[in-house]
């Protein structure tokens, strides 16, 4: 009797511990990822954006060229295509500036 | 031996074994070959001595195995769902390599791979041929759904296309270029305010703090461009599962 009495003592107790346990996993694992998440990840995305931005613009003005050099229009498919990539980049980088806020 | 000192120095590439060609191609083994040696020659021997305890309690360099395994492996699985597991071994070894040849970069008399334009453009090329071809085998024709979103008026679709389009290819470009200019333009300030300290004098001490400040910036810039390198590169293999998005 005295036995079970102890038993069930340790048990309450063991579960108590396992329990603040748990918190402090938790709240540890909380802090680390906000903190993880403001500082490296914001960066990461502008280095994403800006990148997307510049690209874009490179990729546009590189087919104009081609398309120019191919058909001998020298400037017309030029300028079509570097505008396409201003815009393009431009959608591109709000897209994905849409897409982190979720 | 003016030129010894230039910032760019650093970047030039020179055979180490002499010329060796097959027919008109120039194969020579270069310094950034043997950089690249060295980096999976590392990776292999960390992994497998890392990894060859398997203890419950982990010491210092498996808890360090098993960080990067771990981490990697909530990329797939929250970029690329229930297709993550059959590209995390693609994945963690892209991560794995270019996060090494950031870091052995910043070591003073080593050389920088990833800051070569051709290096991370050949890489970043591959994966998106890849993903193409993938989108192509798994979605057929549907993967052109990818340049028309649906709901979109087909009326915008003559200006929408052409914009998806460049889009679509200027992604091995962005890739390439963000990781390759990064790690350049940190080299050649580190380098550039190297020379500082030397000319200087006393006062050198100033550019000195600030190289070290630098030094942990690069650092940090050296892990985010192999993370966001991985991270880019699981959403662009996402677009080919699920084209419409």
């Amino acid at each position: 009797m005295n036995n079970q009495k102890k038993i069930n003592e340790l048990n309450k107790s063991l579960g108590k511990l396992s329990k603040s346990l748990e918190d402090l996993k938790t709240n540890d694992k909380e802090e680390s990822e906000s903190v993880g998440k403001n500082n490296y990840k914001g960066f990461s995305h502008a280095f994403r954006i800006v990148s997307e931005l510049f690209a874009n613009v490179v990729v546009g003005a590189f087919i104009g060229w081609g398309l120019d050099y191919f058909f001998h229009t020298k400037p017309i498919f030029l300028i079509i295509f570097l505008i396409l990539g201003l815009i393009s980049g431009i959608y591109t980088s709000y897209k994905s500036a849409i897409n982190w806020q979720k | 031996m003016a030129e010894k000192h230039s910032p760019l120095d650093q970047f030039s590439i020179h055979r180490i074994f002499g010329e060796i060609k097959i027919g008109e191609l120039d194969v020579s083994f270069t310094n950034s070959s043997l950089m690249m040696v060295i980096v999976l020659v590392l990776l292999n021997v960390f992994l497998i001595i890392a990894t060859r305890k398997k203890s419950i309690i982990p010491d210092k360099l498996q808890s360090l195995a098993e960080m990067s395994y771990e981490m990697i492996l909530n990329t797939t699985k929250d970029n690329l769902g229930k297709n993550g597991a059959k590209f995390f071994p693609f994945v963690y070894s892209l991560f794995m390599f270019i996060l090494l040849c950031n870091l052995l970069g910043l070591i003073p008399y080593s050389f920088t791979v990833t800051s070569h334009i051709i290096v991370t453009f050949s890489i970043a090329f591959s994966i998106f041929l890849f993903a193409t071809i993938l989108g192509f085998i798994l979605n057929g024709r549907n993967f052109l759904r990818l340049f028309l979103p649906k709901g979109v008026p087909i009326y915008l679709a003559p200006l929408l296309v052409p914009i998806e389009i460049v889009s679509y290819i200027s992604r091995p470009i962005s890739l390439a270029v963000r990781l390759a200019a990064n790690m350049m333009a940190g080299h050649t300030m580190i380098k550039v305010f190297a020379g500082f300290v030397v000319a200087l004098g006393i006062f050198g001490i100033a550019p000195l703090l600030f190289i070290v400040l630098l030094y942990i910036l690069e650092t940090v810039i050296a892990f985010l461009q192999a993370y966001v390198f991985t991270v880019l590169t699981c959403l662009y293999l996402n677009d080919s599962f699920n084209p419409s998005h």
